[in-house]
């Protein structure tokens, strides 16, 4: 008879008061999930079992019902190996630990993990006015989209992410001066001619909408937004006006110079928990 | 016997799928001939996928050499020699060489009995007299009796003198009986030594013991090639020169005529002197003759595949979900009558298919606009391998590639599909709105399992459509299985109309016989063929569907079913060959051949394409909407985009289609005088947005994604389609000289429209004004003076009062019925022209620049180019509202103006103004860069004109765009069509006559296209710099030159060359 095995949450901790910060929301989404929260907690030495919530700053988390990890070795490396032995459905983390400094980005682990994983990493701005605890319940999505095919493939995982954890959907597209449209065949961004605005509109909705549904019709309730303006500040400033819950992105894995504006843009000022989805 | 062709002309009708003939006198004169012509026609044929057998008595090495071995590649594998008279049959493999498929091995037994009887004649027939006998051993399964060895080799072309020869030969040896002893002797041998189903043929020089014949051969072929393929017994062509008797013996290719194969054509090109068997068609002419027939086939191949001409094909490899839509409406194929979008048969996710039959529309709810319905869709097919459903996944597909074909409105589809148990499953599509029968719907599926052997089932039906537009409601599903048809029948809510669609399909008889059954769902009725296919075996379903509604019918139910009886009849090639002459006809007269610009000529021809589809010359109660019948977006409504886009194309090539558009206008005449009463106006004020009745359809307002509300105030403002509509009528009139037209409808219009203008104007002082309009640039609503609304106005009055004077002058009786129909009163031409002469045009500044309205200069300074690079377009960037506010122009309005009224301004001025609103403009609307273009190029500024001219001709073509998933725009085709006439080959018409100045792009070396004016035909050829040459087909003279030179009389029949000296083009002189 083959193992059904439970669906894994992974969140790493390393024991810093700003890792413990996505704990809430690790919980939350395991639970909406049905997952099994997985704690790991890469470490050369050892913590005594009767001190590791104290070590890990978890003080609510019932032990009994969440498995603890503790690897030695290299640390991405070993939170990546469980992730992909547990068959991970999401990374859940905060976006700094020990080092905590908010003039970065996010920290080293944070930023190498976010590259080097294909498994939706959900990350927590430590800075955040407001941290998710583990009676959250998503309610919304807010999904940016550029219009390019290759965005839209994530969309299935948008979709089922979104089923699972009975979020609504909102898609904005933002449309950018000093940026040209991307040129890959299937592109579609803001609608280029609008001959007369009380049909091309209407048009544009149901082709934008209709290339994802392509994929997967959603079981979720999609809405588009259409924003003008620089993709992260449109982004984080509708995230705020429209009560989102959650910021999801999809992205190369790239963080070097020049690529990921908007994921380094909204990473750095957000006051959601920010899914990234690498395309 | 006459000319061969054209006493088969099923030749150039019927494609065979298998050509099987006799080599030696049929295909080639002798082996000795030079067969390098014919091998070329064969080898044609085998790349176009017909099976070609060449059944022989000699062996293949004679065969190879001559012919064979000459042709190498893939194709080769659709190439069998029957060689050794049914002995063997060889095929080629993927090197091209030979391999044996079937051969014959006489047992040891066998051959001493062939050598013994050979040699029992030898020895009977030298005992009894003293002609001498030689036997030919070394043929395999065969000993040829020589009679006359001394004459090695004869040709055919001799027989006569063969058959003297011989006869006198063995006569005067002391055979009395001669050839026919010979013969009989030998079978007489065969049988008293048991030589079992022996084979006794004679060729006159030799008589042949065998233990085949070239009856095996064909028997091979019908069992291995034709029913293994399923091929039709009347896709399978015979053709031999000696089917006839010879000497008193059959000929020899007569054994090729299998009585168990009904159905199979037989021809023969040879003498036959003693004429044909009855199943046979006589011919003659030999080997010349077998050329043409095949070339014919050849020719007629081609025609039925997709066109080499890549600028003339649009190809789509894979499949793309994202860009289904927009693929949809490009393959739209639509005669006018319909428009039927090229979605996926299947019906994918992501499919959204539609026909939509022009005119035909209705409210989904009483209070809603009109728009276009949605018929059933009429190439909804599923396909099943036991059971199991073919999907279009990634996953599934192994080749996926559909071809739309613009020179003959035909889409293919070939779809190799892999299941999870590793079937392979080829699928073949072909279907087209026939132009040449508008009622006369056809799709044509083929299946083939590659690998395996399987139940195939295909359902293919009409399946209502539930998507947001309106469909047919109160709808009845009709089977009749006996008959093998189905029906949906249903009407509008509405708007009133009746409509039916029927279809019926059938299979082509051959090996595999499949089970037919007929159905209705709940939203569908279907037909359904099923079958157990082997590998390799191809069956074929064609399917014939057929739309009437209340306005082409009073019984669609019956017009419906009667068209569909007889178009199945008819045949699938037959309809084929009918439609693809309609399209070569409109082509012939509507093409426009760019040199050098390969991306120019797809996308014009891209755009004749969808305008032949979109135009209907038979019915005057339509006219073209803004996505034509390729999508539902812009719901079918009719704008002013139809007059001043399009219908230019109609008039200078298809004035039929140009006078029903405007007959539509006629007859929406009473709803126009209707709004103008409602607007408190006088005469006619035509809708923005017309549909069925031409009551406005305008809806008040749009939301736009931003959550913004726009109001939609083109429906009150935009009252210069009136204009519109008169330009066109004029245009049309002046073009064609159509009195009956022009009694009939254009002076009405132009009368109507006048007296609107007049009523809409307010003087003020000295001059007449218009206030809170809307012109073209609908950024800027509730203006004043637009200038382009105010000069058109003064110009369709200027009409109104030429046309009524023409009237009066030349057909005082219709003037008098007309004048009293519409209580004309002659007082209102002074109004007329009063207005005309004071309507406020005075707006220019001192430099010549021309305010677009009264304050526009006063708004803020913008230019586009300070917004670049952007995503989106500037208005949407900037906002509604701040866009009001500054000098940003949504599209050609001042510079629309230039155009059509060029001879009011001086060519400094249009260049000033074209260059002031050039940086002002977004051309956030497809029609505004074909005009820019047009002008630039009139003007000479060829690199704008080139920029404006590639966006314009990638407005629907663009991949990353997406912009025409909702159907293609159908004025900013009309659009491109006219920047290259009007624009770069510089056509300007007037009442005197029809002008060129030719300024073409430097990497455009020629452009050639015809033009229909006053009852010629133009065909014009530019060569840039060069030359121009004007052929005028037709009689009668007419007045032309060249732009800004003197005008000159030019006389149908004659050519006319201007060639470009200096920096100019020279008047025309009369090629001698």
């Amino acid at each position: 008879m083959n193992e059904v095995r439970m669906p894994a949450v992974v969140i790493p901790l390393d024991g810093s008061e700003a890792s413990s910060k996505a704990l809430g929301a690790a919980e939350a989404i395991s639970r909406i999930m049905g997952a099994a929260l997985h704690i790991v907690h890469v470490t050369d030495r050892r913590i005594p079992e009767s001190q590791i919530a104290k070590r890990l700053h978890i003080e609510e988390l019932d032990l009994e019902k969440y498995a603890l990890h503790q690897l030695q070795g290299e640390v991405v490396e070993s939170i990546l190996e469980l992730s992909s032995s547990l068959d991970a459905k999401m990374i859940v983390m905060s976006g700094q630990g020990e080092t905590n400094n908010p003039e970065h980005l996010a920290g080293r682990t944070a930023l190498s993990l976010m590259q080097h994983t294909s498994i939706p990493i959900m990350v927590i701005r430590s800075g955040m006015k407001r941290h998710p605890d583990k009676g959250w319940k998503p309610m919304k999505m807010l999904v940016p989209l550029d219009g390019s095919p290759i965005a839209a493939c994530v969309m299935n995982q948008v979709f089922s992410l979104a089923e699972i954890m009975g979020t609504d959907i909102d898609i904005l597209h933002i449309a950018m001066l000093g940026k040209k449209p991307p040129m890959d065949i299937g592109t579609l961004t803001g609608p280029r001619y609008l001959d007369y605005p009380q049909y091309d509109w209407p048009a544009w909705v149901d082709e934008f909408l209709n290339r994802f549904y392509a994929y997967l019709k959603p079981e979720a309730k999609m809405r588009l937004f259409y924003r003008e303006g620089d993709p992260a500040a449109v982004t984080l400033e509708f995230a705020y006006e429209n009560e989102e819950d959650i910021i999801a992105l999809s992205w190369r894995g790239q963080l070097k110079e020049k690529m990921a504006g908007t994921v380094k843009g909204i990473l750095r000022k957000t006051e959601l928990p920010v899914l990234l989805i690498r395309i | 016997m006459g000319n061969c062709v054209a006493d088969f002309p099923l030749i150039r009708r019927h494609a065979y799928k298998v050509i099987i003939f006799d080599w030696d006198g049929t295909a080639v004169k002798d082996r000795a001939s030079d067969a390098s012509e014919i091998i070329s026609v064969l080898e044609e044929l085998l790349k176009l996928e017909t099976y070609i057998v060449v059944i022989t008595g000699t062996n293949l090495n004679n065969i190879d050499r001559q012919f064979s071995s000459k042709i190498n590649g893939p194709h080769k594998r659709n190439l069998f020699i029957c060689a050794n008279r049914g002995s063997e049959v060889f095929g080629f493999d993927q090197y091209s060489k030979p391999v044996i498929h079937f051969r014959r091995e006489a047992e040891e037994e066998e051959n001493e009995l062939l050598d013994k009887v050979a040699e029992a004649v030898k020895k009977d027939i030298e005992d009894r007299s003293n002609v001498s006998i030689d036997i030919v051993y070394q043929r395999l399964n065969r000993r040829k009796i020589d009679l006359i060895p001394e004459w090695e080799d004869p040709p055919k072309s001799r027989i006569g003198e063969l058959i003297q020869a011989t006869e006198e030969r063995l006569k005067r040896g002391g055979l009395e009986g001669g050839i026919r002893e010979a013969f009989t002797l030998a079978e007489r041998y065969a049988r008293e030594f048991g030589l079992k189903d022996a084979r006794i043929t004679s060729d006159v020089k030799h008589v042949e013991v065998g233990l085949t014949d070239k009856s095996d051969s064909m028997r091979w072929i019908l069992h291995e090639l034709v029913a293994r393929s399923n091929t039709p017994y009347s896709d399978v062509l015979v053709i031999g020169d000696e089917f006839g008797p010879v000497a008193g013996f059959e000929g020899s290719d007569f054994r090729m005529v299998v009585s168990e194969a009904p159905g199979i054509t037989y021809l023969s090109v040879g003498k036959e002197p003693n004429g044909v068997p009855p199943q046979v068609l006589h011919l003659g002419g030999g080997p010349s003759c077998f050329i043409q027939l095949m070339r014919e086939q050849v020719a007629l191949l081609r025609k039925m595949n997709p066109s080499e001409d890549d600028t003339l094909t649009l190809v789509e490899v894979g499949y793309n979900p994202v860009r289904e839509r927009e693929i949809e409406s490009y393959f739209t194929v639509g005669n006018g009558y319909l428009g039927t979008r090229g979605s996926l048969p299947e019906q994918e996710k992501a499919s959204t298919p539609a026909t939509l039959v022009a005119g035909v529309y209705d409210r989904v709810s009483p209070n809603a606009i009109e728009e276009l319905v949605v018929f059933p869709d009429w190439l909804y097919t599923r396909i099943y391998v036991d059971g199991e459903m073919l999907e279009l996944k990634r996953r599934n597909i192994v080749e996926h590639r559909r071809v739309l074909d613009m020179s003959k409105g035909v889409v293919y589809r070939e779809w190799l599909h892999e299941d999870i148990t590793d079937r392979l499953t080829l699928v073949k599509f072909q279907h087209f709105a026939s132009l040449a029968d508008q009622h006369a719907l056809v799709m044509r599926i083929t299946v083939v399992p590659k690998n395996y052997k399987g139940e195939i089932r295909v359902e293919t039906g009409l399946k209502m459509d539930h998507g947001k537009s309106p469909s047919l409601q109160g709808v009845e599903m009709i089977v009749d299985e006996d008959e093998g048809w189905v029906m949906i029948k249903g009407k509008t809510i509405f708007t009133g109309f009746e409509a039916a669609q029927a279809q019926k399909s059938k299979v082509a008889e051959g090996y595999i016989k499949p089970v037919y059954q007929a159905r209705k769902g709940e939203n569908l009725v279907e037909e359904e063929w099923r079958w157990i296919g082997g590998m390799g075996q191809a069956v074929t379903i064609e399917k014939y569907v057929s739309v009437f509604t209340s306005n082409d019918a009073q019984d669609v139910e019956k017009e419906a079913l009667k068209k569909v009886k007889e178009i199945s009849q008819l045949g699938y090639e037959e309809l084929f060959l009918r439609h693809m002459d309609a399209w070569a006809e409109r082509w012939s007269r509507s093409f426009v051949q760019i040199t050098g610009d390969k991306d120019a000529q797809k996308w014009i021809n891209f755009a004749i394409y969808h305008l032949i589809s979109a135009g209907n010359p038979r019915n005057e109660r339509v006219s073209i909407g803004a996505r034509a019948l390729t999508g539902m977006v812009y719901k079918g409504h009719i704008f002013w985009d139809s007059e001043i886009y399009i219908l230019p194309f109609f008039i200078y090539t298809h004035p039929s289609t140009a006078h029903d558009m405007l007959m539509y206008r006629y007859h929406t005449l009473p709803a126009a005088r209707q709004r103008a009463k409602e607007y408190g106006y006088q005469g006619a004020l035509y809708a923005w947005e017309s549909a069925t009745t031409g009551e406005d359809m305008t809806p008040p307002a749009a939301l736009a994604p931003t959550g913004e509300v726009i109001p939609i105030n083109s429906g009150k403002l935009e009252h210069h389609i009136n204009a519109a509509i008169a330009h066109g009528v004029w245009s049309y009139w002046n073009s064609t000289g159509d009195t009956d037209f022009f009694i009939k409808a254009a002076v009405e219009i132009l009368v109507e429209t006048a007296r609107f203008w007049k009523s809409r104007v307010i003087r003020d002082g000295e001059f007449y004004h218009i206030y809170d309009v809307e012109g073209p640039d609908e950024f800027h609503e509730g203006v004043n003076d637009n200038f382009y609304t105010n000069a058109m106005a003064a110009w369709n009055l200027r009409k109104a009062v030429e046309a009524v004077n023409r009237l009066k002058e030349y057909h005082p009786h219709e003037f008098l019925m007309l004048a009293d129909k519409i209580s004309l009163n002659l007082g209102e031409l002074e109004e007329w022209k009063d207005v005309a002469d004071h309507i406020y045009l005075d707006m220019s500044r001192e430099d010549g620049i021309i305010e677009q309205f009264a304050g526009f200069f006063d708004l803020q300074e913008i230019d586009v180019s300070w917004y670049e690079p952007r995503t989106a377009p500037v208005d949407v960037i900037l906002g509604r509202e701040n866009v009001a506010q500054i000098q940003l122009v949504k599209q050609a309005d001042v510079v629309l103006a230039l155009y059509l009224l060029e001879d009011s301004f001086s060519r400094d001025v249009i260049e000033k103004n074209f260059i002031y609103y050039d940086i002002r403009t977004s051309h956030s609307s497809s029609l505004s860069p074909s005009i820019y273009g047009l002008v630039a190029a009139r003007l000479g500024l060829m690199s704008a004109a080139m920029r404006y001219f590639r966006r314009a001709g990638q407005i629907d073509l663009a991949d990353n765009m997406g912009n025409a998933a909702g159907g293609v725009h159908a004025a900013a085709l009309g659009g491109l069509w006219q920047q290259i006439v009007m624009g770069f080959a510089g056509l300007r018409t007037d009442d005197q006559g029809i002008w060129f100045y030719p300024c073409l792009p430097s990497k455009w070396k020629r452009l050639r296209f015809f033009l229909m004016w006053r009852g010629l035909v133009l065909k014009v050829d530019i060569q840039r710099r060069k030359k121009i040459h004007l052929d005028l087909e037709g009689k009668g003279s007419i007045n032309a030159g060249i732009f800004g030179k003197p005008s000159q009389v030019m006389e149908g029949g004659k050519v006319y060359i201007s060639t470009w000296k200096g920096n100019t083009w020279n008047e025309f002189t009369v090629r001698e």
